[in-house]
């Protein structure tokens, strides 16, 4: 099951090396692999603006679980009202279309201003990025439930807050689950780009830093790990996911 | 004696594709308390129309429903509802599908727990109580219905074409249990079929509907008393009587 990705890996490696000591790389600056894991190596073992590699992995890290977070309380919330109170929706919807049309970067200068750059602007990104697809899915997941659901519950005495809380949230969850995927990798999409734009440290932080400091091989270092994380925690979600729809499956 | 439910020359129309359609149209039904009455009609009548608005879940564009002789209103768990379709609660158990009346009625822990257990023993379900509906078949899922419907002790049970979307030998046997538990508990039910055989072996009356807009066409009395009704469902259903009725119910819905 690995060892395939593994020989993907391999196969660039090699070439990737091969073409710079035949020197087929576009531009003289490009780094080798040697150079790159040797820059990965330092960013590992020398602190970089006050920390070592790890300690940037920790901030980006922090940054986003905290976004995602809060995207997915906020969401499932927010998603439910427009399901539910019909008030709510046509108060809230046309406000909700606008501005989830705003891309979560555009966000960064008014969140830099207002926030400073603190832990709580990329947070407030990382927000902005992820809360979309929970509300939206928690919002189409509610829909659709089956109506004969809310009309058993009414004949059993069940009033509109109690239908919501356990009837039609929990015969969402396949959709909000879906939903927080989809947050989980835009969120950490929407915090590299805003640690490109403000942060003092992170992830992102590096490999603008290393631009402006023009060492290439830092930044391949910087976003080999960004790639690297995110494939881990997509990884996570889809063996998460899969025990969800089992236990759904069969017992559901 | 007041009745238990009466609807009084009700009237339900409602707009499809711009087209007025009348439904139903001056109907009177009135249901002693402990009766146990099946409608049937044909097919497309509104007779689920009919038996949500006894729910309080559609509201008749005119005419009365009375529950005690009062104004009936929304749906409440005074009007237990057992549907075509289950609609038993995917994400709960069978235990707790059972229980969530329960508990809005506020019924305390072990009150609950001692209701449960005694219609899970009534309707065969004992083995089943920690199963999700997913695992159960169709019979045992609208025996789920029938319990979550009577542990609230509706003042009537309305059912709407419970056993339609079982399998024939599954569906006698939910009869004869059906009949078991209503001697048992004495509770009042509106029964609604597309099946004349089951109307009428379940029934201490029944109402046949006309074709659309529906009324009623005519009111069979059968009673509790006659001999046939202490046989199972395939020998009741060839007795001479039975026969009888059969005929003229079939003729009554051919108009």
């Amino acid at each position: 099951m690995i060892t395939r990705p593994l020989t993907t890996v391999a196969v660039v490696l090699l070439g990737w090396q091969l073409a710079w000591t035949l020197g087929l790389m576009p531009t003289e600056g490009f780094p080798s692999v040697l150079q790159t894991v040797d820059a990965f190596w330092t960013l590992l073992t020398t602190p970089f603006a006050k920390k070592t590699l790890i300690g940037h992995v920790g901030d980006s890290m922090r940054r986003w679980s905290l976004g995602v977070a809060l995207a997915v309380i906020v969401g499932i919330a927010f998603g439910a009202g427009l399901a539910w109170f019909r008030r709510f929706r046509l108060l809230a919807q046309p406000i909700f279309e606008f501005v989830r049309f705003l891309p979560p970067l555009a966000w960064a200068p008014l969140a830099l201003i207002i926030l400073g750059p603190s832990l709580k602007a990329e947070v407030f990104i990382v927000f902005v990025g992820a809360v979309p697809a929970v509300i939206i899915n928690t919002w189409a997941g509610v829909t659709n439930v089956d109506t004969i659901l809310f009309d058993a519950g009414r004949t059993l005495g069940a009033s509109s807050t109690r239908m919501l809380l356990t009837i039609a949230l929990p015969s969402a969850t396949l959709n909000i689950l879906t939903g927080i995927r989809v947050a989980i990798a835009n969120g950490w999409a929407a915090l590299i780009g805003s640690e490109l734009i403000g942060a003092q440290s992170g992830l992102g932080f590096i490999i603008i830093n290393s631009q402006t400091a023009g060492r290439p091989a830092d930044i391949l270092a910087g976003m080999l790990v960004i790639g690297a994380i995110g494939l881990s925690i997509d990884f996570m979600l889809r063996i998460l996911t899969r025990r969800v729809s089992h236990w759904q499956g069969t017992s559901l | 004696m007041t009745a238990k439910l009466a609807m009084v020359d009700v009237t339900k129309r409602f707009e499809r594709r711009g087209q007025a359609v009348v439904a139903i149209e001056g109907l009177d039904i009135s249901i002693s308390p402990g009766e146990f009455v099946t409608i049937v009609g044909p097919s497309g009548c509104g007779k689920t129309t009919l038996l949500r608005m006894a729910a309080g879940l559609d509201t008749p564009t005119s005419g009365d429903i009375l529950l005690d002789g009062v104004a009936a209103g929304g749906p409440s768990p005074k009007r237990g509802m057992v549907f075509q379709r289950f609609a038993l609660f995917p994400h709960l158990t069978v235990w707790d599908n059972i229980d969530f009346g329960l508990k809005i009625k506020k019924v305390a822990a072990h009150e609950r727990k001692k209701i449960i257990d005694r219609y899970l023993e009534l309707l065969k379900l004992k083995d089943f109580a920690n199963a999700y509906p997913r695992e159960l078949s169709g019979g045992m899922q609208q025996r789920v219905a029938i319990a979550r419907a009577l542990v609230v002790e509706p003042e009537i049970l309305l059912m709407d074409e419970p056993f339609a979307a079982l399998d024939a030998q599954i569906r006698i046997s939910m009869q004869e249990m059906l009949l078991e538990i209503v001697q048992l508990t004495q509770i009042t039910t509106m029964f609604v079929t597309h099946s004349v055989e089951e109307a009428i072996y379940l029934a201490d009356r029944v109402v046949v509907l006309t074709h659309r807009p529906s009324k009623v066409a005519k009111v069979l009395p059968i009673g509790r008393d006659v001999s046939w009704k202490k046989l199972k469902v395939p020998e009741a259903e060839v007795t001479p009587e039975f026969v009888a009725l059969k005929k003229e119910v079939w003729g009554l819905l051919r108009h």
